[in-house]
């Protein structure tokens, strides 16, 4: 690997000519794109990929959108991408949709085609913006004579709404599951009981429903319903209220409790997605056995409130709005699998599945490849190595990925998609239903690119072809060249590659604003990182640019993704890459740790696994349990304990030999920083301890409470070193890896195993045999007396003090760590406990403690006067009896005539506002303002008590340890 | 363990034997002879400042996940230093104290730093002597300084001598200050001398878990009976407040990173301009953001009375939008930090709305003053931007003495020599205005923006240009009162109610007046208008022609401004 080598700029896994102008063939030079002039109109990683694809396709003249958020809300969150796109010409803005309203997306979409008009702009593409699944969008577009890069406007309203896909997929006999799609024609039935009154009504508001629908006595009352209410969608009127659409969601929620036993019920808004629009009911009756008519219609009521909920989340709340909900059984146990489809409205080819069930709150975290070649080779090599039941479980995946390939596929061309789409799925056993379509690329499309790449061949020549392998280009290709692209074939690519979402979120996941990067190690071969330009160096300076995580819009920061010949090898090349990540600056704080700690914890387990949306939130608890158990460690004292437990030894064996004791402690004393400093990594960072732990799962075992190495701790040690992106590297800098006295000592202990266990030919595995052989006094393995002294005496040294690191092991079992585990069915087990809603609230508060005061007053921070909104007629930024979290904004203080928004510096519930007098009243530094009860109060401990327990813990971890 | 003691060793008897065979590289083996043995001791001295140190002072330093000064030195660069007087002192071992030439991305750079695993990097004649020398060659060749400060401070066993040490090398630090730019990184816990001489040099950089100040808290619970932590004595938190430190950062790789950030920014010495990089950023780039941010506060609710984050303006304008903010921690009322336009380095001093309605109190007047102390002395042009609503009046400022830092502002900014250029964003209002970079105290050019709100008060200033009015209307307004009161009670309302009402009444009218004439005031007086008419503005700009603007006129004055050291009288105060 040459050093010059810039991965970020010209990685061979994402950038490649893709000018197909210079193709000696003429056919392929026909598809050439050059004359596109596409306006893209999304942010984050998404913008920066098309930018780099449309450059590489030869297209010069594209342009950006820049929100608000990319400029003005934050100082240092420049859209990075202007780095690389100096020509100001092309940069253009429009104010932040704010979702306030209707009219105002309508105004946003109104300007969007404008600013493409005006700019001579063709095209638009919305990458996974909010916009990008909006029909009347892509219609406003259309209507433009402009192209879409992306599904056509009638694919968005037959694939995009929830309902109308769920009614197409019943049609093309897909899977789908146990629901309720059409609760608002039932409301409208249950307002208007008759086939007449549903015909008066539609007189009575003159709407205007296709007379042949209406002349149709045997439609069924609810379609008929429909009918009406699609036209009253398009006239703008509410035929039912939200109260009666509410009311009637509770009927049907009830109907299907009883339907379906402990079964909890989703409700979808049909605009939802990501997470939006989503609610979950039912959860007393989980757990409850025969639940009784009283408790069913107490899971019931929440229906209503949770119904306003969701449509004023995909704001829809609005008259003529359509507020179609989908009442589903939420399948409990189930893994989130998908489809990536892509079609010219004439044919559809399904490109492979992605296993994204790793999630937390519906926020997707890591994205695994799914292919039938992968399996198939997964399948054999299990068979091979004797594991019966994983490849019988392996056999099931892939029965379940040939029918959603085949039944995707034919779904796409059911609704004639002439572009890139998702088709989602739930997978339960061996069965799995159909949730939804995504109608516009996805963020996790790369896992897919690196699998599957397309081939386009002339139909009159077999040798004329070529070869598109980003998904990007081929919707900027099918954008341009629609019916004429020939149905490519799919060609493998990689065998599996791997996507980990590296997002803005503090160590229990919870999303983390703010911060300032100010150094992000330069990607290495074989990462990919779409990070949406951060890693761009100012262009004059070559210097890494600071860039403010702001979480703008969600918490995403970067995708990071890797290849392998297997899913094993895209596992360990992604915990390489995370591992070398060196992510720096000013109150950052991300998921880095926790994706290098779990894709750690797959490879010690089995990165088969089929682990269920439901893995995080108990995995975070088990990892927040480590937390709590390591911080009551106190390594300092540890090692001297056991520095006084070697020298009582010592003095035990040899009373009267003072040199003994002295080189025991000397000894030791060598050792002290090389044991210790990954110990206390470890100790610090609970994610990088469960990965670690699940690693050297192998390399340890209890037997009679006492810890046995079943490797040599040296080799663990050195392996830990590496774990932590520590080894010895002359050229980083001294404080990020082993010191070099360390690392000195530990080669030369290494080597001295190695020379040992080739002399007693003895697998690294089998340490405790060695330790057997070298506890004999009588020399082996052909040495002389002497050599054999030296040699137990460099082992006395070198094992010395190295239990310490078997404290780790200690901590592990006080949590039960292994009890979550890997089945040799690829089933995850998940210890019960960890399912507890109590425990996983303390844990949460282990791992980031939240910020804890002893304040019940809010002070003024300046002298001014006090306002309490922030212009007449807004609402009140303060209640009495209203709960606040941190950063929310409490007051405003006017200081010489300017309006300074004073923000929450801890969460609470206020009780009393006590500034008296109104908006313009004036008050001094320092004067309450507000009575409050913060929600986290300090605690004073008295640090010798936690010193105390934290020895005693200690010691006791030690006896079991140390020899 | 075995019945039988085994003592342990770190030996390895398995490995081959190490070659300690000592060659002159690249020389034809022979005969060898004491010339031979000369070149050997010769060589082992040359190592000796590496290699003489006991590893369990290495280890002691790395236990305190400090790294030794020769692993900081390889942070800086990677470049290998050109160590000077590598064996001063009686042991031959450098007397705990490393000075270097090293290159540090093509400049020569004079480095020093306390080896802490010597003596606890502590100072005596020897290494006072020494680092002096390396201050005077500075200021002869004009080379920027780094300091890597870790030093116990005072060698104890050397008596005066240690005193006299940092006395010679304070000397020769205040020598060179002013000729070149220096930096000073402190590690570990530095305390009396090993404060002051490193808060002699330009900039200062402090990492959290060090400590320095005047006394360890040790001192200050024997002396004051006080209990203090030494972060709470003199971490990064209260340093970084009060200006002693420029800048607080997470570790010592961070403070050696920002220190090579920093370097970029400044130049040699007193004679050179600062690194010029050519951009491939457009200078007539369209500032449109500007323009959006403006819109959106001055649009907003409160109007012309929002306050915005003034770095957004800095970064719009900047190559790139890249700067560097010095002194981020403490009064952020006003900004400052390097940027470059159009290639070349410029200082911005910018008043900060966001932040205190960016008022300048005695805090933001010294962190301007020493800014542009610096940028003056160093060639640096400086732009200023204005949006100040005034001096934050009242007792607390004055028992600080905030016409003593206000003045120091005052005239940090009339002793400005490089080209400069005023900005007026929105609010310029009397002493503030008057003493802000305007053309009287010597600006090369007044710029403003439509939004200029130039007035000799701010709002307040009604109450004196419409005196008689309101006079008037107040006269008024008893007159309601009165005719008020008369007419509810003839109406047979009780004499107190009725007053109220008129009273209420009165109020509510002569509110409403006034208000009229704060409009009337914003409308006829806060503006540029006056400004313009009198010559006290140039030219107004619009926000998204700022980039252009400014750098154009930054290249014009630069081109007519050569770069030489600071002559003239010395002034009374700094």
């Amino acid at each position: 690997m040459a050093a010059t080598l810039d991965w970020y700029k010209h990685n061979p896994l994402i950038h490649r000519d893709r000018k197909l102008a210079s193709s000696p063939s003429a056919w392929v030079r026909s598809f050439e794109c050059t004359a596109l002039k596409p306006l893209i109109v999304c942010r984050g990683p998404i913008r920066k990929e098309a930018m780099d694809v449309f450059e590489e396709m030869g297209i010069a003249r594209y342009g950006i959108l820049l929100s608000e958020k990319d400029s003005i809300v934050y100082p240092n969150a420049l859209a990075p991408e202007l780095r690389q796109l100096a020509d100001n010409r092309r940069v253009h803005r429009v104010p932040d949709y704010t979702g306030a309203s209707k009219e105002e997306r309508v105004e946003r979409m109104n300007q969007i085609v404008q600013i493409a008009k005006d700019n001579g702009y063709d095209s638009v593409f919305a990458g996974y913006g909010f916009m990008a699944e909006d029909e009347e969008f892509v219609a406003t577009i259309e209507r433009a004579g402009l192209k879409f890069i992306g599904p056509n406007s009638v694919t968005q309203a037959r694939a995009g709404k929830k309902d109308e896909a769920k009614r197409t997929a019943l049609e093309v006999k897909v899977s789908t599951t146990p629901g309720i799609n059409n609760v608002t024609a039932r409301t409208l039935v249950a307002k208007h009981k008759t086939r007449e009154q549903l015909l008066a009504l539609v007189k009575a508001e003159g709407l205007q429903v296709d007379a042949k629908v209406l002349g149709n006595a045997s439609l069924s009352l609810e379609d008929l319903a429909d009918q009406i209410l699609f036209a009253s969608y398009a006239k703008g009127i509410d035929l039912y209220s939200i109260d009666e659409l509410g009311a009637q969601v509770e009927r049907e929620v009830a109907e299907m409790f009883r339907h379906h036993p402990n079964s909890r019920v989703r409700l979808k808004a049909i605009g939802g997605g990501g997470g939006k629009g989503q609610r979950i009911l039912g959860a007393s009756l989980l757990t409850a056995k025969n639940a009784d008519a009283k408790q069913i219609a107490a899971a019931a009521a929440e229906a209503p409130a949770m119904t306003r909920e969701v449509l004023s989340e995909v704001k829809a709340t609005g008259v003529g709005d359509n507020k179609n909900v989908l009442i589903e059984l939420n399948i409990e146990q189930t893994r989130h699998n998908e489809i990536q489809l892509l079609g010219n409205g004439e044919w559809c080819v399904s490109l492979g599945g992605r296993d994204c069930s790793l999630q937390m709150h519906e926020q997707k975290l890591l994205e695994i490849s799914v292919t039938q070649e992968g399996l198939r080779k997964a399948i054999a090599d299990a068979r091979e190595a004797g594991k019966a039941s994983e490849a019988a479980a392996l056999e099931v995946d892939l029965g379940i990925l040939q029918r959603m390939e085949d039944d995707a596929a034919r779904f796409g061309q059911a609704v004639g998609l002439d572009s890139a789409s998702t088709f989602e799925c739930i997978v339960d056993r061996d069965r799995y239903y159909f949730m939804e379509v995504n109608t516009r690329i996805q963020v996790e499309h790369r896992v897919t690119e690196l699998c599957y790449s397309l081939q386009f061949t002339n139909p009159a020549d077999p040798n004329d072809s070529f070869v598109v392998e980003s998904l990007v280009e081929a919707m900027a290709l099918l954008a341009q060249h629609k019916k004429r692209l020939p149905k490519p074939t799919r060609i493998p690519r990689f065998a599996a590659s791997a996507e980990a979402r590296l997002n803005a979120t503090d160590a229990s996941l919870s999303p983390h604003a703010g911060g300032v990067i100010r150094f992000w190690s330069k990607p290495i071969e074989g990462e990919i990182r779409d990070d949406q330009g951060i890693s761009l160096v100012n262009p004059d300076t070559g210097m890494f640019m600071r860039y403010r995580v702001a979480g703008a819009y969600d918490s995403n920061i970067a995708l990071l993704l890797t290849k392998g010949e297997d899913r094993l090898a895209s596992y360990q090349q992604l915990s390489t890459v995370l591992g070398k990540t060196s992510l720096r600056g000013i109150n950052v704080a991300t998921n880095l740790e926790f994706h290098y700690g779990l894709v750690n914890w797959f490879i010690g387990q089995n990165v088969m696994a089929k682990p269920t949306t439901r893995f995080v939130v108990p995995y975070l608890t088990l990892v927040g349990q480590l937390k709590d158990e390591a911080n009551r460690l106190d390594t300092g004292f540890a090692f001297q304990e056991m520095k006084r437990h070697y020298l009582k030894q010592a003095a035990a064996a040899a009373p009267e030999d003072a040199a003994l004791a002295k080189a025991t402690a000397e000894v030791l004393d060598r050792k002290a920083t090389l044991l210790t400093r990954p110990i206390d990594k470890l100790l610090e960072d609970p994610h990088l301890f469960a990965g670690w732990l699940s690693l050297n799962r192998k390399n340890h075992r209890l037997e009679n409470g006492k810890l046995v190495w079943v490797r040599n701790p040296l080799g663990v040690l050195n392996d830990t070193y590496e774990y932590l992106n520590m080894s010895w590297n002359p050229k980083a800098p001294a404080a990020e890896v082993i010191w070099e006295h360390d690392n000195d000592l530990l080669q030369k202990a290494i080597r001295f195993y190695q020379a040992l266990r080739q002399t007693f030919d003895l697998p690294r595995d089998e340490f405790y045999k060695l330790n057997e052989i070298l506890k004999r006094e009588a020399p082996q393995g052909g040495y002389d007396a002497d050599a054999w002294a030296r040699i137990r005496a460099a082992h006395a040294g070198y094992e010395a003090g190295n239990e310490l690191l078997g404290l780790l092991f200690m901590i592990a079992g006080n949590v039960k760590f292994y009890d979550f585990k890997v089945e040799d069915s690829l089933e995850v087990t998940i210890p019960a406990h960890l399912a507890d809603p109590d425990l996983q609230a303390r844990m949460k508060k282990v791992l980031v403690p939240p910020p804890t005061t002893k304040a019940d007053e809010i002070v003024a921070i300046s002298g001014g006067m006090y306002y309490g909104q922030e212009a007449p007629g807004r609402p009140r930024f303060a209640t009495e009896g209203m709960h606040f979290e941190k950063g929310q904004p409490l007051y405003i203080i006017e200081v010489m005539k300017m309006f300074n928004t004073v923000r929450a510096p801890f969460s609470g519930t206020l009780d009393k506002i006590l500034v008296q007098g109104g908006d313009g009243t004036i008050v001094q530094k320092g004067q309450p303002l507000f009575k409050i009860t913060p929600d986290e109060r300090t605690v004073e401990v008295d640090p010798r008590e936690v010193e105390k327990e934290r020895r005693f813990r200690t010691g006791e971890a030690l006896k079991a340890v140390l020899r | 363990m075995s019945t039988k003691a085994i003592r342990p060793t770190l030996a390895n008897p398995l490995d081959p034997p190490e070659k300690v065979e000592f060659n002159i590289p690249g020389e034809i083996a022979r005969a060898t002879g004491p010339y031979e043995e000369a070149m050997r001791e010769g060589y082992d001295l040359i190592l000796r400042p590496i290699k003489s140190v006991a590893i369990d002072q290495i280890e002691k330093q790395h236990a305190k996940k400090r790294m030794t000064v020769w692993e900081r030195l390889r942070v800086l660069s990677d470049k290998s230093p050109n160590i000077l007087y590598q064996n001063w002192g009686k042991n031959l071992d450098g007397a705990s104290l490393v000075t270097a030439v090293l290159d540090i991305g093509g400049r020569d750079v004079a480095v020093y730093g306390h080896d802490f695993t010597v003596r606890a990097g502590s100072m005596d004649a020897t290494n006072g002597a020494k680092l002096a020398r390396l201050f005077r060659m500075a200021g002869e060749k004009g080379m920027p300084l780094i300091g890597m400060n870790d030093s116990a401070g005072a060698f104890v066993p050397a008596g005066v001598g240690g005193l006299d040490g940092y006395a010679e090398a304070f000397t020769a630090l205040r020598k060179i200050s002013g000729v070149v730019p220096s930096i000073m990184c402190m590690f570990g816990f530095n305390a009396g001398g090993g404060s002051y001489l490193p808060r002699q040099g330009s900039f200062v950089i402090q990492p959290a878990d060090t400590f320095f100040g005047l006394t360890g808290p040790g001192v200050v619970k024997s002396v004051l009976g006080e209990d203090i932590s030494p972060e709470d004595l003199g971490g990064p938190k209260v340093h970084g407040a009060s200006g002693v430190v420029d800048l607080t950062v997470a570790d010592e790789l961070a403070a050696l990173r920002q220190s090579v950030r920093l370097l970029s920014y400044i130049p040699d010495n007193n004679s050179v301009a600062a690194p010029y990089q050519p951009t491939s950023d457009p200078l007539d780039r369209k500032t449109w953001e500007i323009n959006t941010l403006l819109k959106k506060a001055f649009n907003g609710p409160s109007g012309f009375n929002t306050p915005f984050d003034v770095s957004i303006i800095i970064q719009q304008v900047c190559d790139y939008g890249d700067y560097f903010e010095v002194q981020p921690e403490r009064a952020r009322e006003a900004v400052t930090a390097f940027g470059r336009l159009g290639g070349n380095v410029v200082g911005f001093v910018a008043n900060n709305s966001a932040v205190g309605s960016g008022q300048i109190d005695v805090d933001t007047a010294l962190k301007i003053a020493r800014f542009v102390r610096f940028c003056n002395i160093y060639n640096i042009p400086i732009i200023f931007m204005e949006d100040t609503t005034g001096f934050l009046p009242g007792r607390e400022q004055e028992a600080r003495g905030i016409v003593q830092a206000g003045r120091s502002m005052l005239d940090a900014i009339v002793d400005v020599r490089t080209p400069r250029i005023l900005l007026i964003l929105r609010n310029a209002f009397g002493g503030a205005y008057a003493s802000y970079n305007n053309y009287p105290t010597g600006a090369d050019l007044v710029l403003a923006l439509p939004t200029t709100r130039l007035a000799v008060m701010g709002p307040a200033g009604k109450e004196f240009v419409y005196k008689d009015e309101l006079k008037k209307l107040r006269a008024q307004a008893a007159d309601m009162v009165k005719k008020g009161t008369a007419s509810r009670t003839a109406a047979g309302l009780d004499g107190a109610e009725a007053k109220r009402e008129a009273e209420k009444e009165a109020q509510a009218w002569l509110k409403l007046q006034e208000t009229g004439l704060n409009q009337r005031y914003e409308k006829e007086l806060m503006n540029p208008k006056e400004g313009l008419a009198l010559g006290s503005i140039s030219s107004l700009v619009m926000p998204t022609d700022l980039r252009k603007v400014l750098g154009e006129n930054m290249a014009f004055l630069l081109r007519h401004y050569k770069p030489s050291p600071m002559s003239g009288p010395q002034r009374e105060f700094h």
